[in-house]
């Protein structure tokens, strides 16, 4: 798999999370996930990609 | 099937993120651009002291089009300012990018310069600040079996939360020294057989006078490396080998900046530091003109940030003293060199007679004179036409009293022979001067304040 395509799986799986946790299935699954999306920005700051500054901060639907 | 924390081809790999560290110089700077550019949109739009600040410059988050523009355009900050906006409320007032929902962690810097700054970090920060220390570990062979022993109290310092941050992200084991004495904490070393000690070089040295009085044999003791930050020494060539030899072990260093992160972990060839260039990005200057210097020219490290959430620092004026090398290094790695550490600070620098003198040159030179330790003192002070300098040394513990005149004018004429100003030498007693845990005080200035 190339860097842009192993970019593009994590770009999926954030917006997959995103979607979870919506409607959280209690605060430790939130937490984890959370936690995931957090290693996964961070995952892609190591392919070069330039995401968002932080993913600590997100908006309340 | 075997279990592992990592795969065979991620252990044998020799850099931790290979593609970012041998990165091409023009890549890496694309990647700077566009994250100096979100990062100032973000302290723009989130903190009020860089909102005023660039306002009153004139300059809007979109005008940074260009690396230049950022240099040339944005203007320097100093702790001064941090702090001053932090009073503004306190504790982070008008410096602050994020809620206290955000701030996990909340430190201070030494106050050795003034009034200590807080420093905010959030729980993303802390695996960046964390990640800055892998990458040395990873670079210089430490792997998850490798075990550490951290020698310090756990107080307020972040330097070494952060090497524990980088230990956990590596996924090694940790021993904790906080709350013991010296001898206690080499007894610990002898029963858990740590593979890494953690501490200032200064408090390596300090454990090995205190294991030769305990008959303890370093060198045949578990530790493999040491690993410092805190104060330049793991980088002074002789400050290393001290440290090398009474441990028998490999000794590195990174280089931190408290407020801003664990920025620059130690070159595996022992050259110097590597700037982590996934996390900050450094312009070096004349500290008098705020101009670029050339590379290789010793100029101020004005350092900002990618990974600063809470309290975001952009073009921060460090006050250090590096040598810049851009060049693609033995060790691989892209990322710019700076050649044998931090030299100096801005506000220690002695000038005489035209002359740049930097502590760690002294440093370096009084190492290489035989019966002299790594323990000294730089007195600076007034004198009729310009500053003068006076060492304060300790002897080796071997070292006849009767010797110490001798020891004196050979030490005396190896600084001038090499730095061609006269700087006095004082040979003091062993355990004549203090011993420190963390950052030692080697420079005293009594200079006139003007």
């Amino acid at each position: 798999m190339t860097r842009g395509e192993i970019a593009e799986r994590i770009r999926a799986l954030r917006r997959e999370i995103g979607a979870l946790n919506q409607d959280p299935f209690s605060p430790a699954v939130e937490r984890s996930l959370f936690l995931a999306d957090m290693y996964m920005h961070m995952a892609l700051g190591h392919l070069g990609e330039v995401e968002e500054v932080t993913p600590e901060l997100k908006e309340e639907s | 099937m075997s279990l592992t924390v990592y795969s065979s081809k991620s252990m044998s790999s020799i850099f931790w993120n290979e593609f970012t560290e041998t990165m091409p110089r023009e890549q890496l700077d694309a990647i700077h651009l566009k994250r100096i550019q979100k990062m100032i949109r973000y302290a723009y739009d989130r903190v009020p002291f860089y909102r005023k600040l660039y306002q009153k410059a004139g300059l809007k988050p979109g005008d940074i089009r260009t690396l230049d523009d950022f240099n040339r355009l944005v203007p320097s900050i100093d702790k001064k300012d941090i702090v001053e906006a932090q009073q503004v409320e306190p504790p982070w007032g008008e410096a602050i990018a994020l809620s206290e929902d955000f701030n996990l962690f909340r430190f201070q810097t030494s106050g050795s310069t003034g009034v200590p700054m807080g420093i905010p970090v959030s729980y993303y920060s802390s695996h960046h600040y964390g990640e800055q220390w892998t990458y040395g570990f990873w670079g210089v062979g430490i792997r998850p079996r490798d075990s550490f022993y951290f020698a310090f109290a756990w107080g307020t310092f972040i330097g070494f939360w952060s090497a524990y941050w980088g230990v956990r992200r590596l996924g090694a084991t940790v021993y904790s020294g906080g709350g013991f004495t010296t001898e206690m904490r080499l007894k610990q070393i002898l029963e858990y057989e740590p593979t890494v000690l953690v501490c200032t070089p200064t408090y390596a040295l300090y454990m090995a006078e205190k294991a030769r009085e305990m008959g303890i044999d370093l060198p045949a003791t578990s530790i493999k490396y040491t690993y410092h930050a805190g104060e330049p020494g793991g980088n002074v060539p002789a400050t290393r080998r001290a440290i090398e030899e009474a441990w028998g072990a490999k000794t590195y260093e990174l280089y931190g900046i408290g407020e801003v992160g664990a920025i620059a972990p130690g070159c595996p060839r022992q050259l110097g530091v590597h700037l982590a260039e996934d996390q900050a990005y450094a312009t070096v200057v004349n500290p008098e003109t705020g101009a670029p210097v050339a590379p290789g020219e010793v100029g101020e490290n004005l350092v900002t940030s990618h990974i600063q959430f809470s309290q975001p620092l952009i073009k921060y004026r460090s006050h250090d003293l590096v040598r810049p090398v851009y060049d693609k290094c033995s060790c691989g790695r892209t990322w710019l060199l700076f050649k044998d550490g931090v030299l100096g600070r801005t506000d220690h620098m002695i000038i005489i007679k035209g002359t740049n003198v930097y502590p760690t040159a002294i440093e370096t030179l009084l190492g290489d004179v035989s019966g002299l330790t790594a323990n000294y003192e730089i007195h600076v002070s007034s004198g009729q036409l310009n500053d003068e300098i006076t060492a304060k040394v300790e002897a080796a513990p071997d070292v006849s009293a009767s010797d110490y005149a001798t020891l004196q004018r050979k030490a005396e004429g190896i600084l001038y022979d090499k730095i061609l100003v006269r700087i006095g030498v004082e040979i003091q007693k062993p355990g004549a001067l203090p011993r420190y845990e963390l950052k030692a005080k080697r420079f005293f200035d009594h200079r006139e304040k003007h």
